[in-house]
C-alpha cells in the first residue's frame, strides 16, 4: 500500500509540476504584454523594456519559472500591481472568506445529496427518484450566478429573509477577533453571539447557492451507487438472514455508497471553486473568487498566476487525500489477503 | 444407467406419514416487464418434510431461482408472487408482509446463494455479519453472538475461528467463504435450508467438499434441505426426491432412484441423456437438447416442451392441450400425455 | 469436442438508439425540445425581425408586451431580438467546443492509447495538468492572455474540455487493444491503422457522444460564466451570460426580465441537455462505466 502511495505522490508532484509550467507559460507567452499591460497603452517602448527588465521578463522562459517557483517556496507570491498590495497578503486576507463560503457549501451539498438520494433509492415509491432526477437536473443546469441574483431578488429583497449583498456582516458589526478568519468560528470562539448570527446570516445564501452544482453532481453519483449495491448478491444475502430493509440499507447499503463518493472529492472542489467565483461576486463578498475575477479585468498577472497554481496543488492535494482515505477505509486495500 | 462418480452418502428418506413442514401450493411467480409478464413460476407444488433432501433442477431460466426466491419473499422487483399458497408449519407466507417474512428468513428458512464471492460485504468482517444474522433472531449479546460463531465456523471446518472471525471476506477463499455462508444459514436453526446452486460457482474439488458439508450439517440438524440445481450428479448424489422444472413447471415430481432407474418426463429423459458419462461418451458426440427453452412471457396452449420433444414435435395434442399432471404406477407425478407410454420402453 | 476459433464481429450499437427513441417517451419530449430550443435560436433573427442592438431611447425599460415579448433594456433595445442572437452565440459557441474537445480528444486519445511508451505518458501527463484548474479559471486566465471574446472563450474551454474526453477514451481504446476480437484482427494481418478506423474507433463514437452532450451543457454554462464576468462575448454582441450582467442591476429593482430571459433560456438548453445526456447513458452505458455525471 505504500508504494502505492508512493507512486501516486509521484504523479501528484508530476501534475502540479506541469500545471504550474502550463500556467507560466500561459501567462508569458501569450499575446498580450504583462509589461506593457501595466505600464498602459500610453507607455513609451523604452518604459516598457525598463519594466520588462526589472521584470524578469527578457530572461529565458525557464529561468524565470525556476525564478517564480524558487520565489513560492520561500512564500513570496509577487507583487500585486492593481491594488499595491502582495498577493501574499491579498491571499491571506480573502482566503478565510472563501474557505468558511466553500466549507458550509460543501456541508451543505453531500448533507443534501446523501440524504436525498438515500430517500429517493431507499423509497418503494417511484416519484421521490423522479423528483430527485428532476431537481438534480435543473442544479446541474442553473447558472449559479443567475441562481444568486434570483436569490438575492426574491429571499433577500421581496421577503428580506436573507441580507442583500453586502459581504460577510452587516455594516456596522464589528469583525471577531482574528483566530481562524473563518467569522462564524471566531465569534463563537470569542462567545459573541450577535456576531455569530450575523454572520451566519450572511453566509447561508451565498453557501446554498454555491452548494447546488455540487449537490446536483453528488446526489445522481450517490443515488447511481446505492442502485448499484442494492443489486449486489450480499444484499439479498443479508435479507436472507432475516435482516429487514432498513438495517440492511444502513449497514450494507449506504456504507458503500459513501465510499465511492470520496473519488469525486476533487470534482467536487473544482466544481465548489467555479461556483464561489462567480457567486462571491454577485452577493459582494469579499473571497478570492470576486478577487480573481477583479484581478483577471485589471490583467494583474500576479495575482491570476498564484491563484491558478493555487487552486491546481489544492486540486492535486484532494485528490490524493481521497485516494488514501479511499485506500484506508476500504479493507480490501488495507488489509492484505491471507 | 450409472452416473455415480463420487461416493454416495446415505440420504435419509421421507416418512410420508409426517407432517409436511413446507407445503407449497400452486405458486406463481410473475415479473412484470417492459415487454410483457414473465411468468417465472407457474402453479408449482410440493411438499417437503423435515429431514428431507429435496432437488429441483432444470436448466438455466427454467424458473428455479425465482422459486427459491418466492419461498422467502424476496423476488426482485418488478418480480412478485401473484398467486398460490406457501405454508410453514401450518403458517401462511403468502401475503405476509415483509416485517413477518423477515422473521421467517434465516429463523426458519435460511438460504445459500450461488456466488460465495459476491455474497458477503467486502466492508465488514466476518465476525460482524455473523453476530449481525445472530442477533437478528436471538436475544444474545454481541459476546455470546460472537461466541456462537465461532463454534458454528469450527464446525463447518474454519480453522481457528477465534481469529480469523476478524478477518475480511476478501481473506477468504470461495470455498471458505461458502462454508461461512453455509454456517450463517443454518445459525438461526431454520427447519428449511434452501441451496440455490451453491457450487457453481467453485472449482471441482472444492464443490465435492462444500456438498458433503452441507449433507453432513442437515443430517446432523434435521432439517430439510431444497437443492436447487442443474447438475444431476448432485442430486444422485445427495438427494432423496427429484422435481424436474421446466418452463416455470414442475414436469416430473419423483423419487431420485426412480428419476434415474425410470425417468417418466421427455425432458427429464433428455437431461439424463446429456449427463457426460466418460465411459460411454464417443469423442465428438456430445448429446444436447435440441432448441431452446421457451419464452416465459407466453402462456403457450400446449406441453411448454413440445416444439423440443421427440414425441410432442409430432402430435397434435402436444401443441394444443397442456398436459395436467398425473400419477404413474412408480409414483412419479409427470406432466405429460405420453409419459406412461415411453416408460415403458425402458429408458 | 472440437474448439472452433471464431473471430467475434464488433457488436455494432446504433441499433439501440433507434428501437429506444421509438419506445421512451420522454426522451423524445426532451430531445425535440431541445432541438425546438435550438432551431428557435438559430432561426429565430429570420422570423423576429427586430435587430438586437436597435437602440430606441423613447421605449426604455418596457416590461414584456406585443411590441416587445420580453420588454426593451436600458437603451430601449429588444430583449426578445437579444435573446435569440444570444442564444445562438451560446448554442453555436457550446457546439464547438463540444466538437472541437471530442476530435482533439478522440485523436490523443487514439494515440497515446495504441502507441503506449512515452506518447502515452506525455499525454496523460497533460490532460492531468490541465485538468487540475478548474475549466472557468483556466478560460478566464485564457481571456485574460488573448483578447477577451467568444473566440477566447471557445479556445479556453475547449482546452479544458479535450483532456476530460481524452481521459476517458484512452481507457476505452486501452480496453479494446486487450479484447479477442482486436487481438484477432491484429493476429490475422490486419494493418494497424486499419485496426485502429474500422474496430477500435466504431467503438468510442457512443461514448463521445455522450460526453459531448455532458461538455455542451457544461460549456453552455461556463460560456455565460465567462460572459457574466466581462471575459466572454463583448457587448454589443448579444450573449446569454453578458445580458444577465447587462440585466444584473435592473434584476434586483424589478426590471426583471433584461436577466431573466437569458437565465430561464440557459436553464431550460442545460437542463435539457442533462436529461437527454441521462437518458442516453441508460441506453449506451447500462453498467455506467465510461461516464460518471459531470
Amino acid at each position: 500500500m505504500l508504494s502505492t502511495i508512493l507512486k501516486k505522490l509521484g504523479v501528484s508532484v508530476a501534475t502540479i509540476f506541469g500545471a504550474s509550467l502550463f500556467a507560466f507559460i500561459l501567462l508569458r507567452k501569450v499575446p498580450g504584454d504583462p509589461a506593457r499591460a501595466i505600464a498602459g497603452d500610453t507607455a513609451t517602448p523604452e518604459t516598457i523594456a525598463a519594466l520588462r527588465k526589472s521584470m524578469g521578463l527578457d530572461e529565458n522562459i525557464l529561468v524565470q519559472y525556476g525564478k517564480y517557483m524558487e520565489s513560492i517556496f520561500r512564500g513570496d507570491f509577487g507583487f500585486s500591481y492593481s491594488t499595491g498590495t502582495p498577493v501574499g497578503t491579498l491571499l491571506s486576507q480573502r482566503l478565510p472568506a472563501t474557505l468558511e463560503l466553500g466549507l458550509l457549501s460543501v456541508i451543505i451539498a453531500i448533507g443534501a445529496a446523501v440524504l436525498t438520494a438515500g430517500m429517493a433509492v431507499y423509497s418503494r415509491r417511484r416519484w421521490p427518484d423522479k423528483a430527485l432526477r428532476i431537481s438534480s437536473s435543473l442544479a446541474m443546469g442553473s447558472p449559479p450566478f443567475w441562481i444568486a441574483l434570483l436569490a438575492l431578488m426574491v429571499l433577500s429583497i421581496q421577503f428580506g429573509i436573507f441580507p442583500g449583498p453586502e459581504g460577510r456582516l452587516s455594516p456596522g458589526v464589528i469583525k471577531p477577533p482574528a483566530v481562524t478568519g473563518l467569522f462564524t468560528i471566531d465569534s463563537l470562539l470569542a462567545g459573541q453571539w450577535a456576531t455569530f448570527g450575523n454572520a451566519l446570516w450572511h453566509l447561508v445564501l451565498p453557501a446554498a447557492v454555491v452548494a447546488l452544482g455540487p449537490f446536483a453532481f453528488l446526489s445522481r453519483l450517490y443515488r447511481n451507487q446505492l442502485r448499484g449495491t442494492l443489486r449486489e448478491t450480499f444484499v439479498t444475502v443479508a435479507r436472507s438472514h432475516g435482516l429487514r430493509r432498513f438495517p440492511v440499507f444502513n449497514r450494507h447499503v449506504a456504507p458503500h455508497g459513501l465510499l465511492s463518493l470520496l473519488p469525486a472529492a476533487s470534482l467536487l472542489f473544482a466544481d465548489l471553486l467555479a461556483g464561489s467565483l462567480l457567486v462571491e461576486k454577485v452577493f459582494g463578498w469579499p473571497g478570492v473568487g470576486s478577487m480573481t475575477a477583479d484581478a483577471i479585468i485589471q490583467k494583474d498577472f500576479a495575482v491570476v498566476q498564484a491563484v491558478l497554481l493555487l487552486a491546481a496543488i489544492l486540486y492535486v492535494v484532494v485528490t490524493l487525500l481521497a485516494d488514501v482515505l479511499m485506500a484506508a477505509a476500504d479493507p480490501r486495500t488495507r488489509v492484505g489477503a491471507r | 444407467m450409472s452416473h455415480a462418480s463420487l461416493p454416495l452418502l446415505s440420504p435419509r428418506p421421507a416418512s410420508p406419514d409426517e407432517a409436511p413442514v413446507l407445503a407449497v401450493r400452486g405458486l406463481r411467480t410473475d415479473f412484470e416487464a417492459r415487454t410483457g409478464t414473465v411468468h417465472a413460476v407457474r402453479d408449482v407444488t410440493f411438499d417437503v418434510r423435515k429431514g428431507q433432501r429435496l432437488a429441483i433442477v432444470g436448466e438455466s431460466g427454467s424458473g428455479k431461482s425465482a422459486l427459491a426466491m418466492s419461498l422467502v419473499g424476496l423476488v426482485p422487483p418488478p418480480g412478485r408472487v401473484v398467486g398460490g399458497s406457501i405454508s410453514l408449519n401450518g403458517k401462511e407466507l403468502v401475503g405476509l408482509d415483509d416485517n413477518g417474512m423477515s422473521q421467517v428468513r434465516g429463523r426458519d428458512i435460511g438460504l445459500v446463494f450461488q456466488d460465495p464471492m459476491a455474497a458477503l460485504d467486502p466492508l465488514r468482517t466476518i465476525g460482524s455479519q455473523f453476530v449481525e444474522t445472530i442477533r437478528v433472531h436471538q436475544d444474545v449479546s454481541v459476546r455470546t453472538a460472537r461466541k456462537m460463531a465461532c463454534e458454528l465456523l469450527a464446525e463447518v471446518g474454519v480453522n481457528d475461528p477465534a481469529r480469523r472471525i476478524a478477518d475480511y471476506p476478501h481473506q477468504y477463499s470461495g470455498g471458505m467463504r461458502q462454508r461461512v455462508l453455509i454456517a450463517m444459514a443454518i445459525a438461526n436453526d431454520p427447519a428449511v435450508v434452501i441451496a440455490d446452486e451453491p457450487t457453481t460457482a467453485l472449482d471441482v474439488t472444492t464443490q465435492a467438499q462444500v456438498l458433503d458439508l452441507l449433507a453432513k450439517i442437515c443430517d446432523e440438524r434435521g432439517n430439510a434441505l431444497i437443492m436447487i440445481t442443474h447438475n444431476l450428479g448432485i442430486v444422485e448424489e445427495l438427494c432423496d426426491s427429484v422435481n424436474v422444472m421446466y418452463a416455470g413447471r414442475f414436469v416430473e415430481s419423483t423419487s431420485a432412484r426412480s428419476l434415474f432407474e425410470t425417468p417418466a418426463h421427455p425432458y427429464s429423459q433428455a437431461l439424463l441423456d446429456c449427463v457426460i458419462d466418460p465411459a460411454t461418451t464417443r469423442r465428438g458426440a456430445m448429446p444436447a437438447i435440441p432448441g431452446s427453452p421457451p419464452d416465459l412471457s407466453v402462456d403457450e396452449p400446449g406441453c411448454p416442451f413440445a416444439p423440443r420433444c421427440p414425441i410432442g414435435r409430432n402430435e397434435p395434442r402436444c401443441a394444443t392441450e397442456r398436459p395436467e399432471p398425473r400419477t404413474l404406477s412408480t409414483g412419479a407425478v409427470v406432466r405429460c400425455h405420453f409419459a406412461s407410454d415411453i416408460t415403458g420402453g425402458e429408458a | 469436442m472440437t474448439a472452433v476459433a471464431v473471430t467475434p464481429a464488433s457488436p455494432a450499437r446504433s441499433r439501440p438508439i433507434r428501437s429506444f427513441l421509438k419506445r421512451d417517451a420522454a426522451l423524445t419530449l426532451t430531445l425535440s425540445l431541445l432541438a425546438a430550443l435550438i432551431l428557435l435560436t438559430l432561426i429565430g433573427p429570420f422570423l423576429w425581425r427586430v435587430a438586437p442592438d436597435d437602440i430606441n431611447l423613447s421605449a426604455v425599460l418596457q416590461p414584456p408586451s406585443v411590441a416587445h415579448p420580453m420588454g426593451t433594456d436600458d437603451t430601449g433595445r429588444d430583449v426578445l431580438a437579444r435573446f435569440l442572437a444570444g442564444g445562438r452565440t451560446s448554442m453555436l459557441a457550446g457546439l464547438g467546443i463540444a466538437l472541437i474537445g471530442a476530435v482533439v480528444g478522440c485523436v490523443t486519445a487514439l494515440l497515446a492509447g495504441s502507441m503506449r511508451g512515452w506518447v502515452d505518458t506525455v499525454f496523460t501527463w497533460l490532460t492531468n495538468s490541465i485538468l487540475c484548474f478548474p475549466a472557468i479559471l483556466l478560460a478566464m486566465a485564457i481571456a485574460m492572455a488573448l483578447q477577451p471574446g467568444v473566440t477566447a472563450a471557445v479556445i479556453g474551454l475547449s482546452l479544458h474540455s479535450f483532456p476530460w474526453y481524452m481521459r476517458t477514451l484512452r481507457g476505452e481504446v486501452m480496453r479494446l487493444y486487450g479484447q479477442d476480437f482486436i487481438r484477432s484482427t491484429t493476429a490475422l494481418g490486419a494493418h494497424p491503422g486499419r485496426v485502429l478506423f474500422r474496430h477500435v474507433f466504431p467503438h468510442l463514437v457512443p461514448i463521445m457522444i455522450l460526453q459531448m452532450a455532458a461538455v455542451f451543457g457544461a460549456a453552455v454554462l461556463s460560456l455565460a460564466a465567462l460572459g457574466f464576468l466581462g471575459l466572454g462575448a463583448q457587448p454589443p454582441t448579444a450573449e446569454w451570460g453578458e445580458m444577465i450582467t447587462e440585466g444584473q442591476q435592473f434584476f434586483l429593482t424589478g426590471q426583471w426580465w433584461i436577466a431573466g430571459f437569458p437565465g430561464l433560456g440557459l436553464l431550460v438548453a442545460v437542463t435539457l441537455t442533462t436529461l437527454i445526456a441521462d437518458r442516453a447513458r441508460e441506453v449506451l452505458d447500462p453498467r455506467g462505466e465510461f461516464t460518471q455525471a459531470k
